[in-house]
């Protein structure tokens, strides 16, 4: 047996694909399977007669759909044919009607069945296709016929759609077709038999059953009427919340299971204020003889309703369903063991239940994921037939598989894809956000008590499935969310242990396995101790939580500061592990993943292990905000409408007693004439650094042109380490310095309050300035971002000393101290000259002079001015 | 090139009297304010008013002394002032503003209950506080014969509560006559005033009294007549101060209905200082029931209850719980608010549906635990707090449907009230022992800087270190290189120049070494070494005439307490050591 899967794409291509294929002339019988989501019917039909034309052999079924699965991929309006040539297997195909055409009645099971019995059914039958178009039959009893008659056969297929293409509005009434015809009220059935043909089946669902069964006590076709004698919707209602009026949608959240078929959900319409006679028109002849049995019905009632897809029978029982994450990944892993572990696995079938998509919308994507290198072929259904080892069964909302093949083979799949689940997660977080919101919401009235109670109860139950990490007994982060929006846990100390990844490299699995348990029990038995409650974030990191109205912060981490010193203890046979603690007050959901991003930061910055911060702090006020985006505005303003203006001060040589140059510093100036300082922008300049560049730019440019033509006065810029990364302002000012006729006119500051990670970019620029003859000052010298080996490279030809020691130097014999040192030091290397900045009044001046300080900067000489005669 | 700029912004409060409870009141309230902004901090300064008629003695001086602190608002260039001079301001309101200092003009400034010309000012509202009590005392408790402790014929506000006072009698046509009012200084030395108006009145049902402070005497005097407030006679008070609250039996008085003087103050001096327009507010007051005058604020009904609306809930915990509105949210505390809700929230459940397991009884008590320890009893009184719980067991005791929830619902009563009771005694216990320590510590302080000739010579430098021991756990100790002295009348003039010499943070003694000791006097708050606070207090350090620096000292209800008699203590010990090192030499 082998397979191949084509994506349709023209008749042309399909024949050179055939004709590329080669099938066996003589070898056995060769399926088709077509599933369609762009064919209508008569266009489908068309295209099952061209194939028939070129493989005249072909057994050809098709069916339509809303989506196909073509090599683990879900793919929207296109059409796959699977081709399987067998080797010794036949296989037989046939499309029955399941409505009397004259009378419009459906047949009766059996009727259909024996007729089956007699076409497609053959001896050594392994398996069985059965698509079902139209609503009108008992698909269900027909799978429990084969159950019976043909124990051991493995059936596949389901109950067709469509995807809303062409003119039909309804997009669940599917049909099914072959070279022969199409059918909308038929059943499709194809065999495989062979002595040496196989296969296997399983089925994945996510859902699991949840508190009490229900009787259904009254049903009216597919409508639930009474569930243990209460109106149904209303039960239905109580379990899954009041919003279902407003929000039918939900209903698909919370499906049913039968009792008897635990994981099999049944998807639940909720349909607010409908009469039965809308639902199901008394005149068509299908629900004439339902509506005459039952005369005690009233048609025309109209209330909330709960309809389902199959099965509403009373007598049967039926269990509240929950689908969720963990169930999901657990079935997948599962089922895919179970295909992986067969030996003749030579193709792949696969039917995924549409009700699927709209409970988890990415359960889809993310379990055929694991089939992408496989050549699985199928198609979204509305129902699946699927095999739990022993029977058939029909299912609502289910994955199923089936492996097929005639000689040992394994397929290619994907194991990795199972381990990226936060797709699902996603999901999950939606649920959860729904359950918040429900349980939130959940009744005061003293008259909802009882079903409040209930429908607690319920949301309980959910939460503790989707709660709980997956591999020890800690409810996980969605629980802790939940728990800060509920019930006020505001107050965190996440502990987290780092470099986990090294650990592998040096012991082995038990051993750290051991330690993560003995940290986790650690941590769950210190919160147990002290009434906090624990989360399990990832094996090597939890968070411990408490309710700022239940204990003060201050006591909380003298608390964890006890239980650092608990788990730095180390027992033997355990690994020594340093965890990181940090504690977190006034968290809310929004903000405790950013706040603890930043303390993690701040916390690698200053190599701690243990952190204490105030969520509320990282909120800036609203002044401070206000003031940014009003500066932000002002550098824009000042950028485009010539508002940054050059001020100068002059700068004092104390030898000559006259100005020996001016430093150029920076203002702003909005509409109103305000002259802005650049304490006021700077800081939000550089955070916004494109902003800092193209001011910075223009005040270079404008500075340099003002000073272009000076013959005997020369003037200093300030650079930042950006300027001088900046490619264009740097050709400027070289270009600009090789023309002009007194470069040595020029100095050029350079501020080091930036953390400087090339320092030969710096060292290339000076050289380039000196070689074209300007001078190169270092700015704020002592300051404490100077780095004394990296300046002594930089051969400057001055050196500004910060403001903050001359300021002091009258004060403290320490300033003074450090003044007379830089003056010793520009003296030994001889031909840099000291500029004092901040020189206020006379007594500072003094004290420069008398250390031997070259220049005097400050209010005592003079104020940085826009107006300089030059 | 790179700039300093400052951001914070440091508030004076300027006050008659430290320990009164009317000022100590009002500095909580601000400092409450306060907290609520960034960047914004508080220095008080308080003296002491003086008459203009006193006579010269000793205590005139230590005052006329003391006030020389009032000078450090020149100094120290604050940004905004709040000034509540309720006896000052009637006299001399408008010299006030004709202040010569450049400074005291240029800051933006709010007055709380002062009569000042054209100032931004707060003040209570006397009228429907006084209006709502009498309406209560008349029409409901059928009271006809009134009497009033009344204030200071200088206070305006002592003056306006008089009119209102008399105002409602009138109104009633009950007809007031000067027998019935009796001035005071108001102070808690009013008790001859107080046995004068009893005599004069021996069958009065009600008092009001002018402020709490006047209460206590009154207290004294109705008991020496036998008659027991709340039960015989009713009274009640005016401001609702925290102390009044601790009388026995706690006064009913007249206070802030929502925002206090002091939170509205800030306010409006903040909007002030961003150069907003303000006016001035009159802020509405009510009655605050307590044992001396029993009146409900509010009914629990059972629909209400029932219902477990959290607004009822909280509504009563505020009923309970009357001081808390007032005070600081410290974001790192316990949530005393929710807690209550949680606790009571689920006891009304436990009404609808009829069960309360024993696992949930235990997990009631412990948070019940949890709310007393965390100092719950703070914000009430037990007789005040027992009554609110008694009317709520008695409304679901009526309204319960299952025996055995009920009786659940009354063990946690019956255990609330126990810890009430437990937690204040506690309480009480424990400031008797911190109070024991105090007094233990000064002991050793006097000891430590006593002189026994040149064995033991004592210098400045011995006294600083043994200044923890005053007691203040969170202060700086600043002193002029030389004592200032002051000349009677003379404008005092602190030199430019203060040494910090210590430190005191969470009782912990940093000695400053003595090269960094020197500073700006108008940089004093911004020395790092201060201990961290929202709310600074200065107390002058003085003996006789010399003034040999500050105390500053976060402020607090001990240091309001004691503070100024700490700073005495310390600058007598400073005197005494020098003058005997003038006899040494």
């Amino acid at each position: 047996m082998f397979t191949w899967n084509y994506q349709y794409i023209s008749k042309a291509i399909l024949e050179k694909t055939f004709e590329q294929t080669m099938l066996a002339k003589d070898g056995g019988d060769v399926l088709v399977r077509i599933h369609t989501a762009i064919h209508l019917e008569d266009e489908a039909v068309e295209l099952a007669r061209f194939i028939k034309s070129l493989v005249p052999t072909a057994k050809i079924i098709g069916t339509s759909t809303s989506a196909v699965i073509n090599r683990g991929k879900l793919a929207m309006n296109q059409c796959v044919i699977s081709v399987t040539q067998m080797n010794s297997a036949t296989v037989r195909t046939l499309i029955l009607p399941t409505v009397d055409e004259k009378s419009g009645l459906p047949l009766s099971v059996d009727s259909v069945c024996s007729c089956a019995k007699q076409t497609v059914m053959q001896k050594d039958m392994k398996l069985l296709f059965a698509f079902l178009a139209g609503e009108f039959f008992d698909i269900d009893r027909m799978i429990s016929h084969v159950n019976e008659c043909a124990p051991g056969v493995k059936m596949t297929g389901g109950i067709v759609n469509l995807s809303a293409i062409g003119q039909q509005k309804d997009c669940e009434g599917g049909f099914v077709f072959d070279e022969n015809g199409w059918s909308r009220k038929g059943l499709l059935l194809a065999s495989v038999a062979g002595e040496e043909a196989d296969c296997t089946a399983s089925y994945a669902t996510g859902a699991q059953a949840i508190g009490d069964s229900y009787e259904i006590t009254d049903a009216f076709e597919n409508c639930i009427l009474k569930l243990g004698k209460v109106d149904a919707a209303k039960e239905y209602r109580t379990g899954v919340g009041e919003a279902l009026r407003r929000n039918p949608d939900k209903a698909e959240l919370f499906p049913l299971v039968y009792a008897d078929q635990d994981d099999i959900p049944v998807p639940i319409r909720y349909a607010a204020n409908v009469s039965l006679s809308e639902l199901y028109p008394p005149e068509d002849p299908v629900y004439r003889a339902a509506y005459e049995a039952r005369p005690d019905l009233d048609g025309t009632e109209r209330k909330d309703r709960i309809l389902t897809n199959h099965g509403v029978t009373t007598g049967r029982f039926l269990r509240r369903a929950f689908i969720y994450d963990r169930k999901i990944i657990a079935d997948n892993h599962a089922m895919f063991r179970h295909i992986e572990n067969f030996e003749k696995a030579e193709c792949l079938i696969g039917y995924s239940g549409a009700a699927r998509s709209t409970i988890y919308s990415n359960c889809a994507k993310w379990e055929l994921s694991a089939y992408e290198d496989s050549n699985i072929c199928g198609c979204v259904t509305a129902g699946e037939i699927v095999n739990d080892g022993k029977r058939n069964l029909l299912a609502y909302g289910a994955f199923a598989v089936v492996a097929a093949g005639e000689q040992p083979a394994t397929q290619e799949c994907n194991p990795y894809a199972f381990s990226h689940t936060d797709s699902l997660a996603a999901d999950n977080q939606e649920l959860v956000k729904y359950l918040t919101e429900l349980e939130s919401r959940i009744e005061r009235r003293p008259s909802a008590a009882l079903a409040a109670a209930g429908l607690r109860e319920f949301v309980r139950d959910c939460e503790l499935k989707l709660l709980y990490s997956e591999n020890e007994d800690i409810p996980n982060e969605a629980a802790m969310n939940m728990d800060m929006k509920l019930r006020g846990y505001d107050r965190f100390c996440i502990i987290r242990v780092q470099d986990t990844t090294g650990m592998k490299v040096v012991f082995d699995e038990d051993r750290i396995a051991l330690t993560a348990h003995g940290f986790l029990s650690k941590c769950a038995d210190f919160a147990a101790r002290h009434n906090y409650k624990i989360y399990s974030l990832s094996t090597w990191q939890v968070a411990l939580g408490i309710t700022s109205y239940t204990c003060s912060f201050k006591a909380m981490v003298r608390h964890m500061e006890q239980l650092q010193k608990e788990l730095f203890a180390v027992s033997e046979g355990m690994i020594a592990i340093v965890p990181d603690f940090c504690v977190i007050n006034g968290c809310t959901v929004e903000n405790l993943k950013s706040v603890y991003n930043s303390a993690c930061i701040d916390m690698k910055k200053k190599n701690v292990q243990f952190y204490v911060c105030d969520a509320g702090y990282y909120q800036s006020d609203e002044d401070s905000i206000r003031e940014r985006y009003h500066m932000i505005n002002l550098i824009n303003y000042a950028i485009a409408n010539d508002g940054i203006i050059p001020y100068y001060q002059g700068i004092y040589d104390n030898k000559t007693g006259t100005i020996h140059h001016y430093e150029s510093l920076m203002r702003l100036k909005d509409e109103n004439g305000t002259v802005y300082g650049p304490f006021r922008f700077l800081e939000v300049a550089r955070t916004y650094g494109l902003l800092y560049d193209s001011a910075s730019a223009i005040m270079i440019k404008k500075v340099c042109e003002r000073f272009r033509n000076a013959e005997d006065v020369s003037v200093s810029i300030n650079l930042g380490i950006r300027d001088i990364n900046n490619r264009d302002t740097m050709d400027y000012l070289y270009d600009f310095l090789s023309e002009v006729k007194h470069p040595g006119n020029f100095v050029f500051e350079i501020l080091e309050n930036e953390d400087i990670d090339a320092y030969e970019v710096l060292e290339n620029f000076v050289d380039r300035i000196h070689e074209l003859g300007a001078k190169i000052s270092i700015d704020d010298f002592g300051s404490g971002y100077s780095n004394l080996q990296h300046i002594a490279n930089i051969h400057s030809d001055f050196i500004k000393i910060d403001g903050s020691i001359v300021r002091k130097c009258c004060e403290s014999k320490e300033a003074e101290g450090l003044m007379r040192l830089i003056m010793s030091w520009a003296k030994i290397n001889a031909g840099v000259q000291v500029v004092a900045e901040f020189v206020e009044n006379e007594a500072i001046q003094n004290k420069v002079v008398k250390c031997g300080v070259d220049f005097s900067q400050g209010y005592l000489f003079s104020k940085p001015t826009p107006d300089i005669a030059v | 090139m790179r700039d300093y700029g400052e951001k914070q912004k440091t508030i004076g409060l300027i006050i008659e009297n430290l320990s009164v409870d009317y000022s100590k009141e009002i500095i909580h309230s601000v400092r409450t304010a306060i907290a609520g902004y960034r960047d914004t901090r508080l220095i008080v300064l308080a003296g002491d008013y003086n008459m203009e008629n006193e006579k010269k003695d000793s205590r005139f001086f230590a005052r006329e002394v003391n006030n020389t602190v009032y000078r450090l608002e020149e100094e120290l260039k604050l940004d905004g002032l709040i000034l509540t001079l309720p006896n000052i301001g009637g006299i001399r309101g408008d010299d006030i503003m004709n202040e010569h200092y450049p400074n005291f003009l240029r800051v933006p400034k709010v007055f709380i209950s002062t009569d000042v010309k054209d100032a931004v000012t707060v003040r209570y509202d006397n009228a429907v506080g006084i209006r709502e009590t009498m309406d209560y005392l008349v029409n409901v408790k059928g009271i006809t014969r009134f009497c009033m402790l009344g204030g200071r014929e200088d206070n305006a506000d002592a003056q306006n509560r008089k009119a209102i006072f008399r105002q409602c009698l009138e109104e009633k046509k009950l007809s007031f006559t000067d027998d019935m009012y009796e001035k005071t200084d108001m102070s808690i030395n009013s008790k001859s005033e107080a046995a004068r108006l009893m005599e004069r009145n021996a069958d009065a049902q009600a008092v009001f009294c002018v402020n709490d402070q006047v209460a206590v005497p009154l207290y004294d005097v109705l008991k020496e007549r036998g008659l027991m407030p709340g039960k015989d006679i009713q009274v009640f008070g005016f401001d609702n101060t925290r102390f009044s609250g601790n009388m026995q039996p706690p006064l009913a008085s007249i206070g802030a209905d929502g925002i206090t003087l002091g939170e509205k103050a800030v306010e409006l001096l903040l909007k002030k200082m961003n150069g907003e327009e303000v006016q001035s507010v009159v802020l509405p007051t009510r009655l605050y029931g307590k044992e001396s005058l029993e009146y409900e604020m509010y009914e629990y009904t059972t629909m209400e209850m029932l219902r477990i609306d959290p607004a009822f809930v909280k509504r009563m915990f505020h009923d309970c719980f009357y001081r808390y509105a007032s005070e600081i949210k410290d974001r790192e505390a316990v949530d005393l608010e929710r807690l209550f809700f949680e606790f009571i929230s689920r006891m009304l459940k436990s009404m609808l549906t009829s069960s309360m397991t024993a696992e949930e009884f235990a997990e009631n008590k412990r948070l019940i635990d949890i709310f007393f320890d965390n100092g719950a009893m703070r914000y009430t009184d037990p007789a005040r707090l027992v009554r609110s719980i008694e009317r709520l067991q008695n409304s679901m005791n009526r309204s319960q449907k299952s025996i055995a929830a009920n009786q659940m619902n009354n063990r946690c009563f019956s255990y609330m009230k126990d810890k009430a009771i437990l937690s204040v005694a506690d309480d009480l216990d424990e400031m008797r022992d911190v109070a024991k320590k105090a007094r233990e510590r000064l002991q050793e302080f006097i000891i430590r800087c006593m002189s026994f000739g040149s064995e033991t010579p004592i210098t400045e430098e011995t006294v600083i270190r043994c200044y923890d021991r005053l007691g203040m756990t969170n202060s700086a100790l600043f002193l002029f290189e030389e004592p200032v002295i002051y000349h009677d009348g003379e404008e005092v003039h602190f030199p430019q120049k203060i040494r910090l010499m210590c430190s005191v943070r969470d009782g912990e003694l940093r000695v400053i070494s003595k090269e960094r000791r020197l500073g700006n006097t108008s940089d004093m708050l911004l020395r790092t070494e201060l201990p961290k606070s929202i709310g600074y207090v200065a107390i002058p350090v003085f003996y006789g005439r010399k003034i040999y620096g500050f105390i500053i000292s976060e402020v607090n209800e001990s240091v309001a307490d004691r503070g100024e008699y700490f700073a005495k203590m310390f600058a007598r010990s400073l005197c005494l050591n020098e003058a005997g090192k003038g006899e040494q030499a």
